[in-house]
């Protein structure tokens, strides 16, 4: 293949895979307020559209009707590039993480329905990408995340905030406590099904690896939890204590960028992450009449809307613990849990082997 | 009731922080899905109130027999009489008109109206707004009130005076009317 068509095709599956995440953010971030609303005896939206079905694109453009503001002793340059920036980084993980592939075989399976017979799913730019260098989506998503941290210092500084800076300390605390156990968990899996994602959804054909390894599913969850920094880890926001955190002087559009869509993408991917490596990915069992394409999105997206739930009774259930707990909890418990699942893979991969 | 309700959230909220203590958290907040909301879309769904709820006084025109029992009961003395026509129930010719920005709302006139005409009750008008200083109704005008409370759906609701004045004066004149055709006099 010659690289203009390359090009193009890592363009238009990052749209494609953008438009998913986006249609997922939305549908994720209603469920939330609706659900979470509900654990706690409150309405949540209820008025704009049908059972506040459109508050959200609401709340949108109200935020972007406002004024864009920097505080007097802002550094104006990082102050308005760094979200940018940050969004531009969040999203690589969009074409490493199957997701395109996901919605160009949605794409795939609702023309088959129609009588059209194409072979997109070979040009997802992750499953090019996986071909060219197995592994390198698992491992390129790591590294996006371990970006962040030295842009959250930028972004910290220049707010000149102290609140700001707190949270900003405390989303690197986590990121750098929770990564280790984190990497583990990875590895853990790995052993059992290899670092790309592709291969291992095709190992998860006959068991899913959350039942081949529960103690690497519960630390994937706990630290990947950590690392999109969801509610009872979410320190660097801590509206009672330190307001917003690291985004406490951003208003308007880019209040938008940094707190829907970086935290809510961030969250999205978790929950990628868990279905693809856990939960058997876009596998399950196929509904009659409908092609197999499709029966893959409708499944790998039930599944990620799932795991986000339990994201969200997480976060309505549990409150939020001091720094030095989770702290605590990140460097010995989940550590030595960690390498117990790594253990644990191992002998299971010795056993079926 | 209420209290054991509020013991029984207590004990659901003693958790240890230990696996158990988050396993045990989240099915007491899993529970939550299967509670209604103890509260209401206000100004779309009407609240439910208590049934002693003590809301705005009505007063049934039609009803009352003019002994004058709420006047003299009334504290605040916001209640005053009023000539008006003689009728079959009403023989003495005594109304009562009312000063809603007065009344504290107690329910003793309310007590004191003898049972055989039942002329006073509270409606469960929630609240009634003016700017005026001063409200006082005419015994048409009162009546007026307690009837548009009923038809307009007013109930269990916020009511703007300042909006509705107009109302209430069109529909009293009605009320004037008919009774002065009811009267003894008229008919003899
Ligand atoms: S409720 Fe009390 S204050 Fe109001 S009119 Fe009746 S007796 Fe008077
Ligand atoms: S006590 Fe009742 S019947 Fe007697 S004047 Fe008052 S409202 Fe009429």
């Amino acid at each position: 293949m010659d690289a203009l068509l390359l090009v193009l095709i890592a363009v238009v599956s990052t749209i494609l895979a953008f438009a998913y995440g986006g249609v997922l953010d939305l549908i994720t971030i209603y469920l939330e307020r609706k659900w979470w609303g509900k654990l706690m005896q409150r309405y949540g939206p209820t008025h704009v559209g049908y059972a506040g079905l459109l508050q959200l694109i609401a709340d949108f453009l109200k935020y972007l009707s406002k004024e864009l503001f920097a505080p007097r002793r802002a550094f104006k340059l990082f102050y308005y590039a760094i979200p940018l920036i940050l969004i531009a980084v969040i999203s690589m993980p969009l074409i490493l993480i199957p997701l395109d592939y996901v919605a160009l075989s949605g794409i795939q399976g609702i023309l088959q329905l129609f009588g059209i017979n194409v072979h997109l799913t070979k040009y997802a730019a992750s499953k090019l990408i996986s071909q060219a260098a197995p592994g390198i989506g698992l491992l390129g998503y790591v590294a996006v995340v371990s970006v962040t941290i030295p842009l959250m210092y930028v972004l910290a500084w220049s707010q000149s905030n102290k609140y700001g800076a707190l949270g900003a300390f405390r989303t690197v605390l986590l990121l750098v406590t929770y990564e280790v156990p984190f990497l583990i968990a990875i590895a853990s899996v790995a052993a059992l099904g290899g670092l790309d994602f592709y291969r291992a959804v095709e190992y998860q054909k006959s068991v899913w690896f959350v039942i081949l390894n529960p103690i690497a599913a519960l630390v994937l969850f706990v630290t990947l939890l950590a690392e999109s920094e969801r509610p009872p880890f979410d320190h660097p926001e801590a509206e009672q204590e330190i307001v917003h955190g690291w985004n406490v002087e951003y208003g308007a559009g880019e209040f938008i960028l940094l707190y829907g869509l970086y935290l809510y993408t961030k969250a999205i991917y978790a929950s990628a992450i868990i279905t693809t490596l856990l939960l058997g990915g876009w596998l399950g069992p196929a509904i009659p009449g409908i092609p197999v394409a499709l029966t893959n999105a409708i499944w790998f997206t039930v599944k990620m809307i799932a795991v986000f739930l339990l994201f969200i009774w997480v976060r309505a259930a549990l409150a939020r613990p001091r720094v030095d707990q989770i702290l605590e909890l990140g460097w010995t418990k989940m550590l030595a849990l960690s390498i117990l699942a790594l253990f644990i893979s191992l002998a299971v991969k010795v056993w079926l082997v | 009731m209420s209290k054991a309700k509020f013991v029984e959230v207590r004990e659901k909220w003693k958790i240890r922080p230990s696996v158990l203590g988050i396993l045990k958290s989240m099915k007491a907040v899993a529970e939550y899905n299967f509670h209604s909301r103890p509260t209401t879309l206000y100004p779309f769904e009407k609240n439910k109130l208590p049934e002693a709820f003590r809301g705005l006084l009505g007063y049934d025109i039609e009803k009352c027999i003019g002994c004058g029992a709420c006047v003299l009961a009334c504290p605040n003395n916001c209640l005053y009489r009023r000539p008006g026509p003689k009728t079959e129930k009403n023989k003495p010719g005594i109304y009562i008109a009312f000063e809603p920005t007065h009344c504290l709302f107690c329910g003793l006139c309310v007590e004191a109206c003898p049972p055989v005409s039942g002329a006073l009750r509270h409606t469960h008008a929630i609240s009634f707004v003016t700017t005026k200083k001063k409200v006082l109704w005419d015994p048409w005008e009162w009546a007026a009130m307690t009837k548009l409370i009923d038809e307009m759906g007013w109930e269990f609701d916020a009511i703007d005076y300042d909006r509705v004045e107009h109302l209430v004066k069109q529909k009293a004149e009605e009320i004037k009317k008919a009774l002065e055709e009811n009267a003894t006099g008229a008919k003899k």
